[in-house]
């Protein structure tokens, strides 16, 4: 299983006390999308910190695009996460940049700069069908806005794998299926995605489906 | 952008934030930094001063006989003398110019005659007291001297005054300083503290723990270059006000504004040591 993007056998992890998440067994293969349903408070929001290296593994074996989370030192953790694509379940954003800035900063940080940086990031604004605001605020765009917004900045990089953290959440309906065509698109392209949610979703059609309940993944 | 205009602008963008804090930040470093640099000014001005007092008038070596032969005989021997740069002779009729010129007055027409003796006057390149106190005890020995005369009294005055300007420096103005520093120590640390989520977020993209560091360094560069320029304005505009209330010129050597300039981007530096650990 080594050639698996994600691959989780028997994890368990939490914060000292008794584990948040128990036994957890996951496969993923590239280009595959998962979606992952809980209720609020099952460790949805643990897990996907778990596959970024944000959250200690206690006991088992997890990998991700090949890196041993619990071996891995900060460098290749910091390496694994310009590789991955995040998006947050409440959009966080540099409030002092504009648009454009915002869904550029994971090629700034890997070094990217002037032109090819604004071309990328001006592309990505595009897909997500808001080259219009490149110049506004973040705080200046509707929920729906910012939540393409904060896709678009997971995906302008190109990564092999996207964690998406209940994304349409808050979302109205139609802003959650403009959400939801962006990450199908970039699924279509062949992106492994991740996704947890607590409420249904169109994606979940096409998609691998998994429950998280209390801390322990179904199947 | 690269990697470190992007951690340049994060850095800025930290500032902004919470702009109150970055004033307080200049502010309290500026007053560790300024009040340190005045008194060490003080202390330069004062050994300066000490300095002139005897390189000035110098020692004055009164003779009971005008005769130029034994005020030659008395130059030779001050000229030999250790730390001595140089010795003139005036006559009774040279001394009495020079005070007229200063007093601005005609003694002649006031005294009636000239009452003032012949003189030897030393002159040393660095003054010190046991050098110029050894050569007034021995010339007061030697044959046709009458009296040696110079401002030991000032030269106390001045000492005991760089004593206590010493004192201040070690019990008022380092305690001062190190106490602004803890508190831009924490109003720099709040400030950061302020944008944790941000850090976070960040770090979960994948920004690098140098790309942060680098970030901090220009918050901490940016306050400590303006509370080090704040400073040195500040230093400038004191010694302008002591030269005008002392009616004395003195001037500060540009060292001391680089010196007081460079002191507000380190104490900010220091200052920021405490964004970093833990890490924000």
């Amino acid at each position: 299983m080594t050639s698996s993007i994600v691959e989780l056998i028997n994890v368990s992890t939490g914060f000292g006390g008794p584990p948040l998440l128990r036994g957890l067994s996951l496969a993923v293969s590239a280009g595959e999308l998962i979606v992952i349903e809980g209720a609020t408070g099952s460790g949805k929001t643990t897990l996907v910190r778990l596959l970024l290296g944000a959250q200690p593994v206690q006991t088992g074996l997890a990998r991700v695009l090949g890196i041993d989370l619990a071996r891995a030192g900060k460098s290749v953790t910091t390496n694994l996460r310009r590789s991955v694509g995040v998006i947050f379940q409440h959009p966080r954003f540099l409030d002092q940049e504009s648009v454009l800035m915002n869904v550029a900063v994971p090629l700034a940080i890997r070094g990217t700069a002037g032109e090819k940086l604004r071309g990328l990031g001006t592309r990505a604004l595009m897909d997500a069908g808001l080259s219009a605001n490149a110049r506004k605020r973040p705080a200046q765009l509707s929920g729906g806005e910012q939540a393409r917004l904060q896709i678009a900045r997971a995906l302008v990089h190109r990564p092999q794998l996207v964690l998406a953290d209940e994304p349409f959440a808050h979302l109205d309906p139609e802003s959650a299926e403009a959400a939801e065509s962006l990450l199908r698109t970039a699924h279509e392209r062949g992106t492994t995605v991740i996704l947890t949610t607590h409420r249904p979703t169109s994606l979940t059609e096409r998609a691998r489906r998994m429950r998280l309940e209390d801390g322990v993944l179904h199947a | 952008m690269s990697t470190l205009g992007f951690s340049a602008r994060l850095g800025w963008n930290t500032l902004k934030s919470r702009p109150t804090l970055t004033v307080l930040a200049i502010l309290l470093i500026t007053t560790g930094v300024l009040v340190t640099s005045v008194v060490m000014a003080a202390r330069y001005v004062l050994n300066t001063a000490r300095s002139e007092l005897l390189a000035g008038p110098g020692l004055e070596i009164e003779l009971s006989n005008s005769d130029s032969q034994i005020g030659a005989d008395i130059m030779s021997r001050v000229e030999a003398w250790l730390g001595v740069s140089g010795a003139t002779y005036l006559s009774p009729e040279q001394v009495m110019h020079e005070i007229e010129a200063n007093v601005g007055d005609s003694l002649a027409n006031l005294l009636g005659a000239n009452a003032f003796p012949a003189m030897v006057r030393a002159h040393f390149a660095e003054p010190h007291a046991q050098t110029v106190d050894s050569l007034a005890s021995i010339a007061r020995q030697w044959p046709n001297v009458t009296s040696v005369v110079y401002p030991r009294n000032a030269w106390n005055d001045l000492t005991r005054l760089i004593d206590k300007v010493r004192r201040w420096l070690m019990i008022g103005a380092l305690p001062l300083y190190i106490f602004t520093l803890i508190l831009t120590a924490l109003c720099l640390r709040a400030q950061v503290r302020n944008r944790k989520t941000t850090w976070e977020f960040l770090s979960l993209l994948g920004m690098s723990r140098a790309t942060s560091l680098m970030a901090l360094s220009t918050q901490q560069l940016v306050v400590g270059v303006l509370a080090g320029m704040l400073s040195c304005g500040l230093l400038w505009g004191t010694v302008h006000v002591s030269q005008w209330l002392l009616l004395h010129e003195f001037r500060l050597p540009a060292l001391y504004f680089i010196s007081t300039l460079l002191a507000g981007i380190v104490t900010a530096q220091l200052a920021g040591l405490a964004t970093r650990s833990p890490r924000p």
